[in-house]
């Protein structure tokens, strides 16, 4: 638990006046939203920070305390322990003379945001339920969204199958849906952080990250690879055995086939993302390899078709 | 007889805390869509995350009510272009391999 300069989070100085300090937040909270700032985790932590800064800084009885014992917060506790103890032990006394209860002067920063969404180091100054004020108490919150990523090869990303995954210490068990696209997202209704006050949980978004494959390249629903074959074969035709996401094939090449030339394999792509027995097309591009290394008879039987 | 599946924004106003007239604001600008049913507003439950999105933007960021609807506008705008942007990169992926 590491000791937070709540006056460093917003910007402002020591002796800044309230009104700096609302400016301050306001300017910093328009920036990093959450809901400004879709799915940017640091943008979120970030207004977290600016949020609990500004739950302390804007109380003056708050920042008086953290402004007391702010570096030295660990003695805050336990001065906050012998002040508590002191108001009992005068509590009793007074009850043992007037009768009279709820005279006691707690220390209650009540409030509805829950400690959830603050620091270790806010809790342990202020309380768990410190947060709050400003009308929001006992509101119902939803849960944080959570955002996790899903890396994938090429070829896993190519059938539809089950993935486990652990978020926040539970299994969430996922059907991954052939033809899923890198940096494609999906939702998860509430998977993400419990709600807040029994409000709705969270949800749960998951971002697939597909790595390159060594052998296919991947646009879209298409695929690509580049096969070798010999001058002969380009020059003459023959037939090549290539290998596509779901076997092998055997293709035939034409007589005089170009370096650089493409053919298409109709439906030997990528499954189409959620579009059963639909796919895209491979496209095959010949690369055709000149021989090196060239006997004496060789060379003489260029040279001579080079002189027809 | 009240429909199960829709929302009172009376009582979503009085959940959130809000002025009814926040609700019918954004309706006004198109933002949400409410039905009335025997003189009472509701809203669809999948307008849900929309409508407690606003009241976020308008209360954590002191948004008036008539800007939510530039604020919607530009963050439409923003998840298109951040789109485009992956579709750019996977794009770029596959001609720098």
């Amino acid at each position: 638990m590491d000791f937070i300069d709540y006056y460093s989070v917003l910007g402002v100085s020591k002796d800044a006046s309230d009104d700096d300090i609302k400016k301050a937040y306001r300017k910093l909270a328009r920036k990093h939203h959450p809901d400004l700032n879709p799915n940017d985790q640091e943008a979120n932590k970030k207004f977290q920070q600016i949020n609990e800064a500004n739950e302390v800084l804007s109380d003056p009885e708050k920042r008086k305390k953290y402004d007391q014992y702010g570096k030295d917060w660990q003695h805050a506790e336990q001065f906050e322990e012998a002040r508590r103890e002191n108001d009992r032990r005068q509590q009793q006394s007074r009850q043992s003379y007037s009768q009279s209860a709820g005279e006691a002067g707690d220390y209650d920063f009540s409030g509805g945001f829950g400690g959830a969404d603050f620091s270790d180091f806010f809790s342990s100054m202020f309380g768990q339920d410190a947060g709050g004020g400003r009308g929001r108490r006992q509101t119902q919150f939803k849960g944080q969204d959570y955002q996790a990523e899903l890396h994938l090869g090429m070829r896993d990303a190519y059938t539809t199958h089950k993935q486990t995954m652990n978020v926040d210490g539970k299994n969430i068990r996922i059907t991954v849906q052939a033809g899923v696209e890198n940096g494609q997202k999906i939702k998860l209704s509430g998977y993400g952080a419990p709600g807040i006050n029994g409000g709705p949980n969270g949800d749960l978004y998951i971002t697939f990250v597909i790595e390159d494959d060594s052998h296919f390249r991947r646009m879209g629903n298409d695929l690509y690879i580049d096969e070798e074959i010999d001058l002969y074969t380009a020059v003459l035709g023959g037939e090549r055995v290539v290998e596509t996401m779901d076997g092998k094939v055997k293709l035939t090449v034409k007589p005089e086939t170009q370096n650089g030339t493409k053919v298409r394999l109709k439906g030997k792509g990528f499954p189409v993302y959620r579009q059963d027995g639909s796919f895209g097309d491979l496209y095959i591009t010949w690369q055709v390899k000149l021989p090196t290394n060239l006997t004496d008879q060789q060379k003489e039987l260029f040279q001579q078709l080079a002189a027809l | 007889m009240q429909p199960t599946t829709l929302i009172s924004i009376r009582e979503f106003c009085v959940h959130h805390h809000i002025e009814t007239t926040f609700v019918d604001t954004l309706a006004d600008n198109g933002l949400i869509q409410t039905t009335i049913v025997e003189k009472t507003t509701y809203v669809e439950p999948t307008q849900l995350t929309q409508l407690e999105k606003f009241v976020r933007l308008h209360r954590d960021l002191h948004i008036h009510t008539d800007d939510l609807d530039i604020v919607s506008d530009l963050l439409d705008r923003m998840e298109s272009l951040q789109s485009q942007l992956q579709t750019m990169q996977n794009r770029l992926r596959f001609y720098e391999r």
